[in-house]
């Protein structure tokens, strides 16, 4: 009674409120107030019938029997696909799978269709990274003659070299179709970067030169290999007796003799590593996002934890990425995160994709959830609703015939304990919060992230710099090389620099550059005579900016500077703080989106701290900084002045109604600098080819003006930094000190 | 091996009917006092039961300018409602084991749940609560939109070929709502407002516009009384259902357009408009389109891919919906092939069909694969109400849902020519070249 009178209260509460929220909706108002009703008594599950048997050659046999529709699936499971590509033979696994209804020794290509279609039947094969298969479904009054086709197709393939270049044409023509798919192209550069050379990282379809290269005999071979009995599992599934189903699958496969499996050959997949690549492709209206890193295999104690966690991050049932992707910021039509747990090794991936002037926030919150998941305890409340799906929606995973077959086939394929099946539900709900920590700390390294975004490049780098990732790759998708360690294709001409196929860091380059620009120009001798002497130019600009001596006592700099970098949203001034030790250590602390990053360079190593944390920096960030140190303006002029680098005269320019001498540094590893220098001799502009966003060379320019005196050094104050004549920084100097003492455990890269 | 191969053809091709057919679908159905349809199927070999809500309400309802709205508004549908918090719907369902989700097409617009079969009443009384009571809240409106503009980039623009039904519904079309995509155009979408959709709600989701179809493990006297709780209440709408939809007026000339997108390999889109669902020449065109696009075997795939290898993928199909659509095919032209050549053989498949018409062994094929379809497309609880349901909104006539199996087993070689013979002429026709906007396409990996 007393809780009557209480709804009651609650309903007029209610009805008032609505009434002067939506005064027009006569239907809400009258609606009642209630909580969701209470479920009706649960009914059992039970697990549908089947039985395993094995022929005397080693081939499994799964009946799984079913009568309510007349028809029959027979699955013929192989445990060989494109991991079992040998090397340099991409694709093969992938071909020899889709040749194999492409005529037997007994029936041609099309004898297969007409035969398979006219009873009504449909036929698939193909190749995954773990497996090969034929599938085939035909009505009840056909199950003899699905056997024989299967069996003829598994047995028998005869590689006819005509079928072979016609679905090589096709593959092909996939390939390119791929090519314009930024989710395809996201996923293989993921896999490409987690698994290295392992077969996991490498497309399963192959490459355009892989696939050139293979031969009939390489895909006979294959089959000779692993098209075994005792390597194949059979599934037959739906309106057949199991007596039916085994006699069936002696009839067709019980003389077929066994025989020996090659040993495996695989590799270790390296271990997780920080890297970030962007796939530039123009025309993309959004960008596919993929992040995640090294994980575990499906055979591993702590796969049911493990798999309970990232559903909490990324999955059915509970999805934080979903939560606050899509729900919190409409960022994205989904998100999602899984746990790909294969044969030799896993990985977890969280995806989305996002209009590209989202590109850098979507990012961000995903990194930030794979933070959170790795730092904090799940509540109990989150964990016992991710259980609640995953054990409750159990019987809706066992309804179809093949449903069931799945659920079976999976246990034998990867060599699983069959009492798994009887126990899932039982499994799933002992998982507790502190085992989801557990695996989560062991699992999710977000220093060690691989990140891939494919998309308009140009047009969301800048977001890139705004949240916090500066140390990223720029690939163009016209020049992606799966097979290449750089992910570029090699360029015939002299690259740029030795790996030859790196981005733009143009945030760690700008950045740096401010305190080289400290160094640059003085107030020369009034009306004095100029000299064609290229080396007396040199020396000239060395007295403007305060003497040699002067310079070469310069042992530390610091720098306060606002950087001010073009967004979708205008631009963000970003304040930084750079430290310079001379002769080879710098670094960088910017502040933005509330966090701070660093990037530093220690006498040839280079680290980088952003917002998933401290990393080394790649190979070509790492370049990119030393040779940001060698063109540094200071070093840069005296090295020059004392003849250790060669400086060559150019024509003089105009520029403004002024005329600028011109000359350029280069040598001594230093790539050519030109130095465009006023009547003041001062250098007013330098510029230099640098890899640009699409690792292609680009024009670099940097503007220096409103010059002011420190310490008797003739320092500019206001810099313009352009690529390829745009403009994508300003800086203001706010203070520089010189021969301060500077911590050098700043440039050691910490813990975290 | 020779003899085992050889096809089942003419000794069993009769018997393959009288033995293989799928056990019919067993149901009730009742109508409450509001107008609301309900259909009921008891299967109990899993513990799990289906629930879907068909709204008759699709793009085919929207006018120019406010094309997407009818998807825009589903997505609305999971914003909350009284007694529902905002994104609430599917996390609640998820909390108990269960799936759901929903989907817009051109006639209907279907919310579903499958979940296990003691929560039946909770799916039922989500149901209720949305149709009575949508929450309509700014915020919430503007944000999904944003997903939902994300989702047209996710699936049409930044996706290779992902264009192709619109630009062919909007050359086909001149008049009839089919013209635009269900997604909507951006513009249109921005353009919708609050307004649009509170009126929406209020003229479409009402209880004469719905069928409610709960098939699975339950029992049937309980769940009849439990929709009648929960459905019986929500009001009867104030006005009909409008249902002025535009006629497309009969085309009379040949179409011909070529268009530039930004795809990886050119294409050649043949299309014919042709009869409605239920109307008598769509059940031959049904197979007239197995013949055609069904199987490797099948007439277009193995001319255009297999034999002459005009095409990398030749597909079509018989786009049967409630107002008359189109039979279209469509290749995927290699490099190096010429798109005239690709059409002339595609036309000259069109035209085989009506001079040669098909033979008795396709026929029977055709009729066998579609007999596959029925039978492997009802395993489960999802699809077997799918099929009630459409028959029950679509033909408003449920019985359709296993009758039409005799009606495509009663039909002759003759059937199939004879509507050959009255779609598939040049003046009902529309042929589209689309080239790759990149001259060099081609030449791309």
């Amino acid at each position: 009674m007393r809780r009557a009178v209480w709804v009651l209260g609650f309903g007029i509460w209610a009805l008032g409120f609505f009434v002067f929220a939506r005064s027009a909706d006569a239907q809400a108002r009258d609606w009642p107030s209630e909580q969701a009703p209470r479920p009706l008594a649960a009914h059992e599950i039970t697990f549908p019938p089947y039985e395993i048997r094995m022929l005397d050659n080693g081939m499994r046999i799964v009946a799984v029997l079913h009568h309510e529709q007349p028809a029959v699936s027979i699955r013929l499971l192989v445990a060989a696909g494109s991991a079992q590509d040998p090397k340099g033979k991409g694709g093969v696994a992938n071909l020899m799978a889709s040749l194999l209804d492409q005529g037997t020794a007994s029936r041609t290509a099309q004898q297969i269709a007409d035969q398979i279609d006219f009873i009504g039947g449909d036929l698939g094969t193909g190749a995954a990274t773990d497996l090969s298969f034929v599938n085939a479904v035909v009505m009840k009054d056909s199950f003899q003659t699905g056997m024989d086709l299967i069996a003829d197709i598994a047995r028998h393939p005869a590689f006819a070299p005509e079928e072979i270049a016609r679905q090589k044409d096709q593959i092909l023509s996939s390939l390119r179709v791929n090519t314009d798919d930024t989710g395809y192209i996201a996923g293989v550069v993921f896999d490409r970067l987690v698994y290295g050379f392992h077969p996991y990282g490498l497309p399963g379809i192959g490459t355009e030169d892989s696939l050139g290269s293979l031969t009939r005999e390489d895909l006979q071979a294959f089959h000779t290999q692993y098209f075994l009995p005792n390597n194949m599992i059979l599934a037959i599934v739906g309106d057949v007796t199991s007596d039916e189903a085994f006699a069936a699958a002696q009839r067709v496969f019980g003389d077929w003799a066994r025989g020996t499996l090659p040993p495996p050959t695989s590799i270790e997949p390296p271990a997780s590593t920080r890297r970030i690549v962007i796939i530039d492709k123009p025309d993309a209206v959004q960008t596919s996002i993929r992040v995640g890193q090294l994980a575990i295999p499906r055979k591993h104690p702590d796969y049911m934890t493990w798999d309970l966690t990232v559903k909490i991050l990324g999955g059915e049932g509970a999805n934080r990425l979903h939560q606050v992707l899509r729900s919190q910021y409409g960022l994205t039509y989904g998100a999602e995160a899984n746990a790909e747990a294969r044969k030799d090794a896993g990985d977890f991936v969280g995806e989305t994709e996002t209009r590209t002037d989202t590109t850098g926030q979507a990012l961000r919150l995903m990194i930030d959830e794979f933070s959170r998941l790795a730092r904090e305890r799940v509540g109990q409340r989150e964990l016992s609703d991710a259980q609640a799906y995953l054990a409750g929606s159990f019987p809706l995973t066992i309804e179809t015939p093949d449903q069931i077959a799945t659920q079976v086939l999976n246990v034998l394929f990867y060599d699983l304990p069959i009492s798994e099946i009887g126990t899932f539900r039982e499994r799933v709900l002992a998982v507790t919060p502190d085992d989801i920590q557990r695996v989560a700390r062991q699992y999710i390294r977000p220093d060690r992230l691989s990140i891939v975004l494919v998309g308009n490049a140009r047009a969301f780098v800048s977001q890139m710099i705004e949240m916090g990732f500066g140390a990223y790759e720029v690939i163009s998708a016209d020049q992606l090389d799966l097979m290449s360690p750089s992910l570029k294709r090699d360029r015939k001409r002299a690259a740029i620099e030795p790996f030859g196929s790196f981005g733009s860091f143009s945030r760690s380059r700008a950045a740096y550059s401010q305190a080289s620009a400290t160094q640059n120009g003085q107030n020369g001798p009034n009306g004095s005579n100029v000299s064609n002497d290229p080396n007396d130019l040199i020396r000239r600009v060395v007295q403007a900016k305060g003497g040699l001596a002067a310079l070469k006592s310069i042992r530390t700099v610091i720098v306060d500077a606002d950087m001010s970098v073009m967004t979708v949203r205008g631009p963000t001034i970003i304040p930084t703080k750079t430290y310079v030790v001379y002769p080879d250590k710098f670094r960088v602390d910017a502040t933005f989106a509330g966090q701070q990053s660093i990037q530093a360079y220690n006498s040839g190593t280079a680290w980088v701290k952003d917002p998933a944390g401290v990393s080394a920096a790649p190979p070509a960030m790492r370049n990119d900084f030393a040779a940001t140190v060698k063109r540094d303006t200071f070093p840069m002029l005296i090295a020059a002045a004392e003849g250790q680098l060669t400086v060559k005269p150019l024509p003089e320019e105009g520029s403004g109604g002024a005329v600028l001498k011109v000359v350029e540094v280069s040598g001594s590893g230093l790539e050519p600098v030109r130095l465009y220098i006023d009547k003041d001799y001062r250098i007013v502009r330098q510029t230099y080819t640098t890899p640009g966003p699409d690792g292609r060379p680009a024009q670099a320019e940097e503007q220096y003006s409103d010059y002011r005196k420190v310490n008797g050094i003739d320092v500019p104050y206001h810099a313009v930094v352009l690529r390829d004549g745009g403009k994508i920084l300003e800086r203001t100097l706010k203070s520089v000190t010189f021969n301060t003492t500077v911590d050098p455990t700043l440039f050691e890269q910490p813990l975290r | 091996m020779a003899a085992l191969a050889a096809p089942p053809s003419t000794p069993l091709g009769t018997r393959l009917f009288a033995f293989v057919h799928p056990p019919p679908l067993t149901y009730e159905t009742d109508m409450l006092p509001n107008g609301l349809r309900v259909i009921l199927s008891e299967d109990h070999s899993t513990p799990i039961v289906h629930v879907s809500v068909w709204y008759h309400v699709g793009s085919r309802d929207e006018r120019p300018g406010r094309t997407g709205f009818a998807h825009l508004f589903e997505h609305m549908m999971f914003k909350g409602s009284k007694n529902v918090q905002p994104d609430s719907h599917t996390s609640i369902i998820a909390s108990i084991g269960g799936r759901s989700n929903a989907y817009t097409q051109e006639d209907a617009t279907v919310f579903w749940e499958t979940l296990p079969s003691q929560y039946l009443p909770l799916a039922l009384w989500l149901e209720a609560d949305r149709m009575a009571t949508l929450r309509v809240d700014r915020d919430a409106f503007e944000k999904e939109r944003e997903v939902v503009k994300e989702e047209r980039r996710m699936r049409v623009d930044n996706q290779p070929y992902g264009r192709l039904n619109e630009i062919l519904f909007d050359h086909a079309f001149t008049t009839h709502p089919y013209k635009h995509p269900t997604i909507g155009s951006m513009k249109d979408l921005e353009a919708a407002s609050l307004q649009d959709v509170r009126d929406f709600h209020d003229t479409y989701y009402v209880p004469e516009n719905a069928v409610v179809t709960v098939v699975g493990d339950f029992d049937g006297a309980l769940a009849m009384q439990l929709l009648r709780q929960y459905f019986a209440r929500v009001p009867k709408a104030a006005r009909p259902v409008p249902r002025d939809i535009p006629k497309e007026p009969e085309q009379t000339r040949e179409r011909r357009a070529t268009v530039q997108e930004e795809w990886p390999l050119p294409a050649v889109v043949i299309a014919y408009h042709v009869a409605y669902d239920g109307h008598p020449d769509s059940y031959p065109l049904h197979l007239a389109s197995k013949i055609m696009f069904d199987g490797e075997s099948s007439r277009m795939t193995r001319d255009l891919v297999y034999d002459k290898r005009f095409a990398v993928a030749a597909f079509g199909s018989a786009n049967i919906l409630q107002d008359p659509n189109l039979f279209y095919a469509v290749a995927i032209v290699p490099a190096g092939q010429s798109l005239p050549d690709v059409e002339h053989e595609m036309l000259a498949q069109f035209e085989s069909v009506k001079t040669d018409g098909v033979s008795a062994h396709e026929l029977e094929r055709a009729k066998n694969q579609f007999m596959r379809d029925y039978i492997i497309g009802r395993e489960s609880d999802e699809q077997k109400a799918l099929h009630l349901a459409h028959a029950a909104v679509i033909h408003n006539d449920i019985r359709t849902a296993d009758d039409e199996i005799d009606v495509f087993l009663k039909l002759q070689t003759s059937d199939v020519q004879r509507v050959a013979k009255t779609y598939f002429t040049q003046n009902n026709r529309t042929v589209l070249y689309i080239m790759p906007k990149n001259a060099n396409a081609g030449g791309r990996r």
